[in-house]
């Protein structure tokens, strides 16, 4: 089968998969306003249905292409959608009060998904730097820690529209506001384990192709900023007592940098990883 | 004099185990990186891109100049905060380590009644200390201790104790290996030609880099390149490159080794690294009244088949300049060799005085000169560096993630239970305690106690909410 054809099947894949995330979304946010908590298991048998169809898109083009989805945007931006999107629902297994996070966690990944459809799908090939195992380690535990962080501020919101609409309009099954507060400082946590697994491999990478493990790019310098924030937060969180609101709002600022430092950066800097994101 | 050094000695130990010194900390290093992103860094760009930089933003460029903004990450002020986390690390982490270390079930926060909830139980003679420990067990909490008075302490991911100093450990090695390997490190980019040696004299580098207090860098080895061997996808990018290299160390013992991007090779603690660059070297003999000059010019390779492997350089001793264009494949659909041509250009004092294709080993005339292209050879570039510390810094990402993990995903908790015996029951207490996920906890905590309620059934129920 031609490149083309390939790449029709995979791009309809993802169109359908999209589709099928909408239909998601808005069964997730109609249990929620319309206090349904019955339908959420049709979302989930929905979202997961898509994930089976995007993840046989990714699968036919990793076989293709001969190597992971990393290297232009339409990859990244898809390859994060899926994982943020497997790691939501997996984590929803253990910690079944995390669901309702799926009104957040569902068009932000499905609006990751349309922005990479929109941008060049055109395959690409592997340089020989990219050949390494912990570059592998690097991108897979970014995009683990995005789908963690996202998750995170899935909390962190819907912890604030709680508050704010005191149980009233919103859904009572939502867990308490203590609850999701506790749950989007363990999502973070865990956006913080794996964002320092992805700059340790990042940096072993970095020094076996070039002898270098650190070089204040402009995409590393970010990362490290966004460690630091993350960091703050934590202190913040043990020793200041942030808690609710305040540490709600700190996640939002937090994931505003991590969304500046893995989506945007790489397309406008002049740095060393934006040369292989190509739009 | 004791007394005051004693005391600024106090004085300095309480701002660095200060909470705000370290949020602060952190808050400056964030800032200072984020400046990065305004101003172009010495250590980020080339010398040609700030120098355009510079020209374009007038003002922002004499800020900078004047603070030292261009090499942020070793300025004074960056160094100086990292100086003070890494005291304020050092400190918290030995506290911290000491505290756990002296942490007993007695001192611990729980005997101390800070526990988050409170429940009493009272069980049934034949349903004893065994039922509770074996329904606690499922729940992952294990008998830690057995204390006088029958308290029971049990605990659930005791090793997560350590995670704050593994955490902050890591990062010490991390802050102390990356500072010694800053003032250390030596580097440097050759370009070697195929058949040519490198010597390791300082002016054969390219580029040659010595940290702050490091010794003057020329390793003491000679490596020769042998081979180039680049392949290359249909589009032309490069898929992979590897160069076959003969060694010889300071005992003049000569090893064949290869090395291709991303698998270095060492020899007596320098390492060799294959780049990203190779191209074409083109040989040219000028003969000027009489006298032959060869020279050496390398070519960069292009993004296409159809590109020539371009270059402009100065003929050396001479008043000319070369402008050259190379198709190594006459077809242009490869860059193997295969009657390749020379596109030539000959100026002086930038007018052009000869323009002409040349194959190889052909000789052309110009104002009285003859220049023969007399060999064409592939070079490649490596990076060369003698560097320590690396692999601390690397032992402590691995102490820093453990550390992580620990934290988050194996958070401490525990629960206490005391017992009193009376005529015909027991009498059982219980309370937990979680630092991090006090309302997390809390739900586990109660469904703990709701199985022993359905085990034993409840007498009386106590719900203190002692902690945060």
């Amino acid at each position: 089968m031609s490149e083309m054809n390939w790449l029709e099947i995979e791009v309809s894949l993802q169109w359908i998969a999209v589709a099928l995330y909408i239909a998601a979304s808005s069964i997730y946010t109609y249990s929620l306003f319309f206090k349904n908590g019955n339908v959420l298991k049709r979302a989930e048998h929905i979202t997961i249905f898509g994930l089976v169809l995007h993840s046989v898109a990714l699968l036919l083009r990793w076989i293709e292409q001969g190597h992971g989805p990393y290297m232009t945007r339409y990859e990244v931006l898809s390859s994060d959608a899926w994982i943020t999107l497997a790691m939501f629902l997996s984590l929803g297994l253990k910690w079944e009060k995390i669901r309702s996070a799926g009104v957040l966690v569902l068009p932000i990944s499905f609006l990751m998904l349309v922005i990479g459809l929109f941008s060049n799908p055109s395959m690409q090939n592997l340089p020989p730097s990219l050949r390494s195992i912990w570059l592998v380690m690097h991108v897979t535990c970014a995009k683990l820690a995005a789908g963690a962080i996202i998750t995170s501020l899935g909390c962190a919101i819907l912890y604030l529209v709680k508050i704010k609409e005191n149980q009233k309009f919103f859904y009572a099954k939502i867990p308490s506001p203590e609850i999701l507060d506790e749950y989007s400082y363990k999502f973070a946590g865990f956006g913080f384990t794996f964002w320092t697994i992805n700059i340790a491999a990042g940096a072993i990478w970095a020094n076996q192709s070039w002898g270098r493990y650190w070089g204040w790019d402009p995409i590393e310098t970010w990362s490290f900023i966004t460690w630091l924030m993350y960091g703050m937060f934590a202190h913040l969180r043990l020793f200041w007592k942030w808690r609710g609101k305040k540490s709600a709002l700190f996640l939002v600022v937090c994931f505003i940098t991590s969304i500046f430092t893995i989506f945007i950066l790489p397309f406008v800097a002049n740095s060393l990883h934006a040369e292989y994101f190509t739009p | 004099m004791i007394h005051k050094q004693k005391r600024m000695k106090n004085k300095l130990r309480t701002i660095l185990l200060s909470r705000k010194t370290a949020l602060v900390g952190i808050a400056i290093i964030a800032f200072l990186s984020g400046i990065s992103f305004v101003f172009p860094q010495q250590t980020a760009c080339t010398p040609d891109y700030l120098m355009q930089w510079q020209k374009d933003h007038r003002a922002l460029a004499s800020i900078a100049d004047a603070l030292l903004l261009h090499s942020i990450f070793s300025s004074t002020i960056f160094l100086t905060c990292v100086g003070a986390l890494f005291f304020s690390m050092c400190l918290s982490t030995y506290t911290v380590w000491k505290n756990q270390r002296s942490l007993t079930v007695n001192n611990s926060l729980l005997i101390k009644k800070k526990s988050l909830e409170f429940f009493e139980f009272i069980v049934e003679q034949k349903k004893g200390i065994k039922d509770i420990l074996e329904s606690f067990q499922r729940h992952g909490y294990s008998l830690k201790t057995q204390l006088p008075n029958d308290k029971f302490y049990t605990v659930k991911n005791e090793m997560s104790k350590w995670g704050t100093v593994l955490l902050h450990g890591g990062m010490l090695v991390i802050v102390a290996a990356s500072l010694f390997h800053f003032v250390s490190d030596r580097r440097g980019f050759v370009q070697i030609i195929e058949g040519d040696t490198f010597f390791g004299a300082k002016d054969e580098f390219l580029v040659h880099e010595e940290g702050p207090l490091a010794k003057s860098f020329h390793p003491n080895l000679a490596i020769g390149l042998d081979k180039v061997a680049p392949r290359y996808y249909s589009n032309a990018e490069i898929q992979s490159l590897e160069s076959g290299l003969k060694i010889a160390d300071s005992n003049e013992d000569i090893v064949s080794k290869s090395v291709s991007v991303n698998h270095s090779i060492e020899v007596e603690g320098v390492t060799v690294y294959q780049t990203m660059s190779n191209g074409y070297t083109v040989g040219l003999i000028l003969e000027k009244h009489g006298q032959k000059i060869p020279t050496y010019f390398s070519l960069d390779r292009p993004r296409k088949f159809s590109e020539p492997f371009a270059g402009i350089s100065d003929f050396p001793t001479t008043d000319y300049s070369v402008s050259m264009r190379l198709f190594p494949n006459e077809n242009k659909k490869s860059f193997e060799l295969k009657n390749p041509k020379l596109l030539l250009s000959i100026l002086k004092n930038g007018t052009s005085i000869f323009n002409d294709t040349l194959s190889l080993y052909e000789k052309i005339d110009f104002a009285g000169n003859r220049l023969t292209f007399s060999d064409i050879r592939q070079w490649s570039g490596f990076i060369v560096t003698e560097s320590f510390g690396v692999s601390f810094i690397f032992a402590g990402f691995g102490m820093s993630l453990l550390g992580l993990f620990f934290i988050y995903f194996l958070p401490v908790k525990e629960i206490v239970f005391t017992i009193e015996q009376n005529d015909e029951h027991l009498k059982v207490f219980f309370y937990g305690y979680s630092r991090r996920e006090k309302a997390l906890f809390a739900e586990e905590f109660m469904e703990i106690m709701e199985e022993q309620y359905l085990n034993y059934g409840v007498v009386n129920v106590g719900n203190e909410l002692v902690g945060n």
